[in-house]
């Protein structure tokens, strides 16, 4: 019953990615957008130097058709992992596409954006097979908490919550450009509202600085893993609607893992 | 509570020897990140805007300018989410073409087969030129090339109060 229930999850998880490749193509994030970005930043990290000392940019960014063969690849395998679902190499074979498309993806922005570390986390468990189901599954939503908790900690420690007026100021950072472009928009009216209630800012700070830290739960037990959940989508979507931060669909994937995980934690046994 | 969770860990230890090395090799990893400060791991991320903001005079962002209106180009109006890479872009050329460059660095990269530098033009022109045409592929309504500029744009209660054009130190 359970491993239905894991097929259904799955689907689940790629029906979303789906949805997000399809939105990032969409927003002029596919690499046949980039291919000719004037980057090729590295960041500090081990998988860039891989994917470089392999020269995959080179073949990938070849022209404008090798990007757009690579985009419709990735799709393809997105497609494929979800109809042969119960078969693991699809989905092997999706993920490292992902991961290429990752790093690939920074390389060309210039930038180290880690949202789509979401994907790789929910699709983690999905690379193994059903007997090491359970410990994937565990550690894919360990990393999870573990992420959204340092986020919460750093704003801790970072002391924005110490100013009654920063989240104004952030917000008003935020969307200065928006604000001249819309000046009838709601988000302007909000901006002044903050102004004039600054204690409202500092609230919605200091809330979704203790809902990310409330994630230190999820690393001893797995009973709260359903409200984890809602935060993670509640989160992102305050986010979105604050923040105006649209590409929030590839980390709030993560919420499907703690369903998961909450619904299927009966038939394991880490968590007892 | 303790020897609960040590007797929790050789359980799991016992039953899934593989899966408890990988986790060894994970928890490594994000250690070596926060003693190293480096970037694998995606610790630290949403924790934009951690430090306390001051009230600003204007708030600035480089946007694309029509020389002809004298305004800046709303890139929100491009498909889906794009703005967010034509926010990104020009602020990434600004940090990473005004960094110093490390000639050592620089060669050790190019000695490993990768691009020598992290940009890749000769031009702060060539990146306005790449910059249009990503503009056009969004969907974002521009004028003319010879009207079309980045410039860093000061914004106040939804007012422009200044702008100036990008400049970039050690790519020309």
């Amino acid at each position: 019953m359970w491993i239905k229930n894991i097929v259904f999850f799955k689907r689940l998880i790629l029906g979303f990615i789906a949805f997000a490749m399809l939105w990032f193509q969409f927003s002029g994030l596919g690499l046949h957008h980039v291919w000719n970005a004037p980057f090729s930043f590295l960041s500090n990290d081990i998988s860039y130097f891989l994917v470089y000392g392999l020269q995959l940019p080179k073949l990938v960014f070849y022209n404008f058709y090798t990007a757009m063969v690579f985009d419709v690849v990735l799709f393809g395998s997105v497609i494929l992992a979800f109809v042969f679902s119960k078969n693991r190499a699809y989905t092997i074979f999706l993920g490292v596409f992902l991961l290429l498309y990752h790093i690939l993806l920074n390389s060309k922005l210039g930038y180290h954006a880690h949202h789509l570390f979401g994907i790789h986390f929910a699709l983690f468990p999905f690379y193994f097979k059903e007997k090491s189901y359970e410990p994937a599954l565990y550690l894919s939503r360990f990393l999870i908490c573990l992420t959204y908790f340092f986020a919460g900690f750093f704003k801790l420690i970072g002391k924005g919550w110490s100013l009654l007026s920063s989240f104004s100021e952030i917000y008003q950072n935020q969307h200065a450009a928006t604000h001249f472009f819309y000046p009838n928009g709601l988000s302007i009216q909000f901006g002044s509202f903050l102004q004039n209630h600054l204690y409202i800012g500092w609230m919605l700070f200091v809330g979704a600085m203790f809902l990310q830290l409330s994630f230190v739960i999820g690393f001893f037990t797995q009973k709260w893993d359903k409200y984890l959940a809602f935060f993670i989508i509640a989160f992102h979507l305050s986010d979105w609607f604050l923040m105006n931060l649209g590409i929030f669909i590839t980390m709030t994937i993560g919420s499907i893992v703690l369903f998961m995980s909450h619904f299927l934690s009966k038939n394991f046994l880490i968590s007892k | 509570m303790l020897r609960q969770f040590i007797n929790r860990i050789n359980g799991f230890y016992k039953k899934y020897p593989s899966f408890f090395y990988l986790y060894c090799v994970v928890f490594l990893l994000y250690f070596f990140q926060i003693i190293t400060k480096i970037e694998i791991t995606p610790l630290g991320y949403f924790s934009l805007y951690s430090q306390p903001m001051h009230p600003q005079t204007a708030y600035e962002q480089i946007l694309p300018f029509n020389l002809k209106t004298n305004l800046p180009i709303n890139i929100y109006e491009s498909n889906g989410g794009a703005f967010l890479p034509l926010e990104i872009l020009p602020t990434r050329l600004e940090i990473l073409g005004n960094k110093k460059r490390d000639v050592e660095i620089e060669n050790l990269r190019g000695k490993m087969g990768y691009s020598a530098s992290s940009i890749e033009i000769k031009s702060q022109e060539a990146f306005k030129k790449w910059y249009y045409n990503y503009c056009i592929s969004t969907n974002v309504k521009l004028p003319e090339f010879q009207y079309f500029e980045l410039r860093k744009c000061y914004f106040k209660n939804g007012n422009l109060m200044s702008s100036e054009p990008l400049k970039i130190q050690y790519v020309d």
